[in-house]
Formats: C-alpha cells, structure tokens, sequence
C-alpha cells in the first residue's frame, strides 16, 4: 500500500464513499509509531493492542472533528497518549493496586515477558523508568526513545516547552541515580 | 568518574533501542483486525427492542384511541358543519321553522318583487296574506 500524504488521508475522509480506504491508508501509516508510543506506557503487548485498537476507532468516529491547525499526527498522538493513561488508571482501579504498586507490579512482570528481548541493562532501564510519575515517565519516553522535539511535545501533552525540558532534566537525573545504585 | 560513567549509561546509542517487540505478523494484520472490530461495534450500536407485554398492551392502547379518533372525527365534523351550515342561513332556517311549502315562497318573492298587476296585486297580496296566516306564518318575519 502506497503511503498517503496527511492531506490526501483528510480530503478522503471527507469524500464519501473514500472514508474506509482514507483510514486504512492512516492506519497503515502511523499504527507503528503509535502502538510503540502506548506500548512504553502501558508496558504488556496485550494491553498496547488493546489500546492502540481503541486509539483508532475514536480516531475513526471523531475524524470528523479534526480541526487542521494541529497536524494529523500531533492529534493522533494525543488521543494514544489519552487513551493510555485512561486504561492504565481503569488498570488500577481494576486490581485496586495504589500507583506506585502497580508500576513496580509491570516492572517485575517485564522479566517474564515473551515480549521483552532487551539485556540486563534494558531490564533496570525499564524499571527505573516506571519508577518516574506518570507524565515524566511520559516525557522522558518521547524524548529519549521517540526523539520527538519539545514543541511537537508540547503541543501534544499541552504543556509549555520549558516545563517539559526542566522535566526531562529530572527524570534523566533519577534515573542516572537509580542505575547508578547498582 | 563514576558520574561519568553513570551519564554515559544514557548516552549509550543501544539503549535507545526499545527492548520491546510483537508477536509475527501482528502490523500487517492489524489493519484487518481492527476494521473487524470497527463493524462488530457499529452493529452493536442499534440494537432491536422486543416490547414486553406491558409496554404491548400500553402501545396497543394508544393505536385504539388513535383509531376511535380518525374514526369519529368526519362523524362529529359533518353534525357541526350541518348545523353550521343553517346558521349561516338565516331565512332558510326560519323557513324551515315556519315550514313554509312552496306556493308560499312565490307568493312571498311576488309581494317583495311588485311583479304583479296592480289590480291583481290586492287580491293576491290578501290571499296570500290569508293563506299565511292560516299556515301560521309570522307577517312581521315577511314584512322584514
């Protein structure tokens, strides 16, 4: 399948009869990058598919909605970045885990994941990682893994350009200290 | 040197990797999965509602009121209009009182008309004077 241009996917969206084949080709384009950006939130395979599936259908149900003065991509991420944390919180309630219980909970379960292929310094990475609140952890993964600028950042965690780079800085400081420990 | 070592674990290009990965095939499937779901949902979304018996009995109350209603309207409506129709007539419905037959009708229009010979006018004009009054016809009602 030929990749799509953003503005080609939204002009089929709009056209009757083209809403299917204008979704699978943004399906297509961006279902990698997404799934890796929940994967890194939500830790379990099974949870990201969960979640990326439901990424889409909003995205499909809501297109409509979709104002062009933020980039397709930078509302798609958005709507991953919610959607995640949404079940991750509904995760807790169901297990009635406390924060930081849970998180400890997924960084133990990563050493008997099928679908964790990383090395022993991967493993405590991943770990301390987890051990960051919530939208550090979210802003050191879009920074360090995804390599996204501070402005795409800010534009789709809504927060200001400074405040994302003073939290990176911490994070980064934490968990130099963590891995440091051992 | 030790927090040296301690920042190059981050700026380590490998660890930049994710150490995540999929089962075989799971993106070029994805696709066909997810539009799968995307019709299940859109069919769950307008389920059919079998009415229980009370809501049968309700609806079915309300088709019979309907019913009697379309039923008797044009009955009640043409009773009204007859009615109506009389009022709006007033003369016709005094002549329909005063049961006034024909020949009667003439000899009113004749007197009101003058269409009769002068000579002739007296007699018939007291004829039909007398026979009005025999047939209990109100003179004041005509004379208007």
């Amino acid at each position: 399948m030929a990749e799509w241009d953003d503005r080609k996917i939204l002009e089929g969206m709009n056209t009757p009869g083209n809403e299917e084949s204008a979704f699978n080709h943004l399906v297509n384009k961006y279902q990698e990058r997404l799934y890796w950006h929940i994967r890194k939130i939500v830790i379990d395979h099974e949870d990201a598919d969960d979640v990326l599936q439901n990424t889409f259908i909003k995205t499909w149900k809501s297109l409509s909605e979709f104002r062009a003065d933020s980039r397709l991509f930078t509302w798609l991420y958005r709507i991953a970045t919610n959607e995640a944390l949404t079940f991750l919180k509904q995760k807790r309630k169901r297990t009635f885990a406390p924060i930081e219980k849970m998180e400890n909970m997924l960084g133990e379960q990563l050493e008997s994941d099928p679908y964790f292929d990383g090395d022993e310094i991967q493993l405590k990475l991943q770990q301390s990682i987890l051990k960051l609140p919530e939208k550090q952890r979210m802003v050191f993964n879009m920074k360090y893994f995804e390599g996204l600028k501070y402005e795409e950042m800010a534009e789709i965690l809504g927060t200001s350009v400074g405040a994302l780079k003073a939290s990176y800085h911490h994070a980064v400081k934490k968990i130099e200290a963590m891995l440091g420990k051992d | 040197m030790h927090k040296e070592n301690k920042r190059k674990i981050l700026q380590d290009e490998t660890l930049k990797q994710h150490p995540f990965t999929v089962p075989e095939g799971y993106f070029e499937n994805f696709a066909g999965r997810l539009n799968r779901r995307i019709r299940e949902e859109e069919e769950k979304q307008v389920p059919v509602r079998r009415l229980r018996s009370p809501d049968r009995f309700r609806v079915a109350m309300a088709a019979a009121v309907i019913l009697l209603a379309l039923v008797s309207y044009p009955i009640i409506r043409l009773i009204t209009s007859s009615q109506e129709q009389l009022s709006d007539f007033p003369d016709l419905v005094l002549l329909d009182e005063m049961n006034i037959i024909e020949e009667d009708l003439y000899l009113m229009e004749l007197m009101e008309n003058g269409t009769v010979a002068d000579d002739e006018e007296e007699i018939y004009l007291n004829q039909a004077m007398e026979h009005l009054a025999l047939n209990e016809v109100e003179l004041d009602i005509i004379s208007e």
